[in-house]
């Protein structure tokens, strides 16, 4: 219902404003134009992500103070305390970092977003900054014509920064003229009606423009131009930091759990904030004069006094919350429950991965391991087999011929819900972070992901496929044809051990390599099995009917095979790509297995090569 | 085994790195293959030493026997990356 509302009764105040003044007209454009650059500035720092913003804020969160003072910088560097939340959000539900990093990330971006008050204040109002922001705005589309994403990314930098210049100009003109026209001085409010008028005002302000910083920048002009008190400024600065949670709020809607709790953090952090400056406003008014005297800041220098008081109780609020971080930590935990574990949804492919490279590989990489490590239980169970029985085994043969009881479950059942559903919501992500504007290399390897997971729900179906006489001739005794099918729960069992190896392997020791050897293996194998059975059929020892039926299951089991390891190859080939260039280089192609598979056959019969 | 496959897809690998559509393959890269390589016999070998059963110490000796190809391959890789 509010929503429905708020749209309209936006429009109908601008009408009304335009109506009234021609001066109301310039401050909303201005407004306009700041939020306009905004969005600029955003997109251009995306632009630098998939590389130097996501490695630094990995390396950030290894303790509180590295992620406050990532928070810090981040923010003055982007000028976005949104866009920093937005991104912690992202990372945290791609699980790249941990709460107490997220939470402190925030805590930083608090501070952070204070130097937009300095920078308008000081700068902003002193010179006359439209001067600037028209060059600006002219060499950028330059830049934003460029291929290369980094000169793009600077030009919308460069943009954002002429736009946000060029919206504090129209601010500031348009409240220096409205002043002729209107004193909304008349407004003000004092005492404590005026604190809780004007901080809710200066929230639903935030909410409504989704920028702390705009609030801010509006204040700060309104000020300057003597159209608020000092008083009520203060107020409005203090619901500012209020209305900033929305963003964080808005963004955690399609984050997990973590990304909610974060949210949440944000939001009792700047509560919490905001309450204590409520309460001590008098105080902190005191301390305001005192360090603006201090700092040599004239005492009816008003924006700069109101910049130093949005930065001294935001640190205070840093202060007050660091020593309750693990209680807030705690707290966060035991309010949003880690939902317990379903192991047919998706872990990791929420939309809040969507926005960054980096997170979307991520997401997708551990995704496709979710699919995989149930595509694993699928198969084992599918033979009668258990995990913790093969993972522990020394000898895997006779560990498959001892386990004859058949694991009840309806695989077709457990495949819909625990295989497809993954393998969609991959396909449909993978189709999703195609739409928008990906790094090639990073598309590449979303795709190359997408074929792995394609590999491994192969690999489920033809075991699927084989199950029923699996089962049917290993759970009794029943001579060769039970030994047949042993051999082929074995082998597949066997790949799936050497892929766990390599899964548990330390990255920096193990390499795809390895899996050449399985693959030369089952090759081997194949052929090896197939001679055999048709020795048995020469020879009447297996039936025609039981011989076809058990040459189909073991096509399927090969094929069963040769995906697990192809998906295998390709997920856990190397990530730096000159290391995988190496690998591949020195991998055997399928012509080169099957002639190194021939030439064994022809040395086991004694026979020369051509 | 021959080193054909390999000569070919090196070649290919160098065209496209002149073309800069692939990163340069360095001395280092090689090396850190060859030592992974190196990692994989030291586990070959335990695990033959640990194995009684026949037909799993043939099969596992199969496996070094092919380690020990794919080591001569990288070897001969690193010489060439070397000369460039």
């Amino acid at each position: 219902m509010m929503k429905k509302l708020l749209l309209p009764v936006i429009l109908l105040v601008l009408s009304l404003g335009f109506w009234a003044s021609s001066d109301f007209q310039e401050i909303a454009a201005g407004v306009a134009i700041f939020l306009f650059g905004m969005l600029m500035l955003e997109d251009g720092f995306k632009l630098f992500s998939g590389g130097f913003l996501e490695k630094a804020l990995e390396r950030a969160t290894g303790s509180v103070p590295r992620s406050l003072g990532f928070g810090i910088v981040a923010t003055t560097i982007m000028q976005s305390s949104s866009l920093v939340s937005v991104i912690t959000i992202s990372f945290l539900s791609a699980g790249l970092i941990s709460l107490l990093g997220g939470v402190g990330i925030i805590f930083g971006a608090n501070i952070g977003t204070t130097t937009g008050a300095w920078l308008v204040a000081g700068f902003g109002l002193k010179v006359k900054i439209s001067a600037y922001a028209l060059p600006m705005l002219a060499i950028s589309i330059v830049l934003v014509f460029q291929k290369n994403k980094y000169w793009r990314g600077a030009g919308f930098v460069l943009a954002g920064l002429g736009f946000l210049f060029l919206g504090i100009h129209h601010m500031k003109e348009g409240f220096e003229a409205f002043k002729d026209q209107f004193d909304l001085t008349r407004f003000a409010l004092e005492g404590l009606l005026g604190l809780v008028v004007y901080t809710l005002v200066g929230t639903a302000a935030t909410v409504v423009m989704q920028s702390s910083h705009a609030t801010m920048v509006l204040i700060i002009t309104a000020l300057a131009a003597g159209q608020i008190s000092y008083e009520n400024a203060l107020a409005l600065a203090i619901g500012a930091n209020i209305g900033t949670t929305i963003t964080a709020i808005i963004g955690s809607f399609t984050a997990n759990y973590q990304g909610k709790r974060l949210a949440l953090a944000h939001l009792i952090f700047n509560m919490m904030t905001a309450g204590v400056a409520l309460i001590f406003i008098s105080p902190l008014r005191l301390a305001v004069d005192f360090v603006s005297a201090g700092v040599g800041i004239p005492d009816t220098d008003y924006a700069l006094k109101l910049a130093v008081f949005h930065t001294i109780f935001n640190l205070l609020g840093v202060i007050i919350m660091l020593p309750l971080l693990k209680w807030l930590i705690g707290f966060l935990e035991r309010t949003i429950a880690q939902p317990e574990e379903d192991l047919s949804e998706p872990k990791y492919l929420s939309e809040a991965v969507d926005e960054f490279p980096q997170t979307i590989e991520i997401a997708m990489r551990r995704e496709v391991k979710h699919l995989y490590d149930n595509a694993a239980e699928l198969i084992v169970h599918g033979l009668n087999l258990h995990r913790h029985d093969l993972y522990s085994a020394k000898d895997i043969a006779a560990t498959v011929e001892a386990s004859r009881e058949p694991v009840e479950f309806d695989i077709d059942e457990r495949y819909e819900a625990r295989i497809k559903t993954l393998y969609s919501a991959i396909v449909e992500f993978a189709t999703r972070v195609g739409a928008k504007d990906m790094p090639e290399d990073v598309m590449q390897d979303i795709y190359s992901l997408r074929d792995v997971a394609g590999r491994i729900v192969r690999a489920v179906k033809s075991v699927k496929h084989l199950r029923a006489n699996a089962i049917q001739y290993t759970e009794t005794q029943q001579g060769l044809v039970t030994d047949l099918y042993n051999v082929l729960r074995t082998e597949i069992a066997r790949i799936l051990v050497e892929i766990r190896k390599l899964d548990l392997a330390d990255p920096e020791d193990r390499s795809s390599l390895w899996l050449d050897q399985e693959r030369i293996q089952v090759e081997s194998d194949a052929r090896a099995t197939n001679s055999a059975v048709e020795t048995l059929i020469r020879n009447h020892d297996l039936d025609a009917f039981m011989a076809t039926s058990f040459l189909n299951d073991s096509n399927y089991a090969y094929s069963a095979m040769r995906d697990l390891l192809g998906a295998a190859r390709t997920y856990y080939i190397e990530t730096e790509d000159a290391m995988a260039e190496v690998e591949r280089i020195l991998a055997l192609e399928d012509d080169e297995l099957s002639s190194i598979v021939l030439s064994a056959l022809r040395d086991d019969k004694g026979e020369s090569a051509p | 085994m021959d080193f054909e496959n390999s000569v070919e897809k090196l070649d290919k690998y160098f065209k496209r790195l002149s073309k800069g559509k692939a990163q340069k393959i360095k001395p280092s890269h090689v090396e850190k293959v060859i030592g992974k390589l190196a990692k994989k016999e030291v586990l070959l070998r335990a695990e033959i030493k640990d194995t009684k059963k026949e037909s799993k110490i043939e099969r596992l000796e199969r496996k070094l026997g092919l380690l020990h190809e794919q080591q001569s391959r990288a070897r001969w890789l690193l010489e060439e990356i070397s000369k460039q």
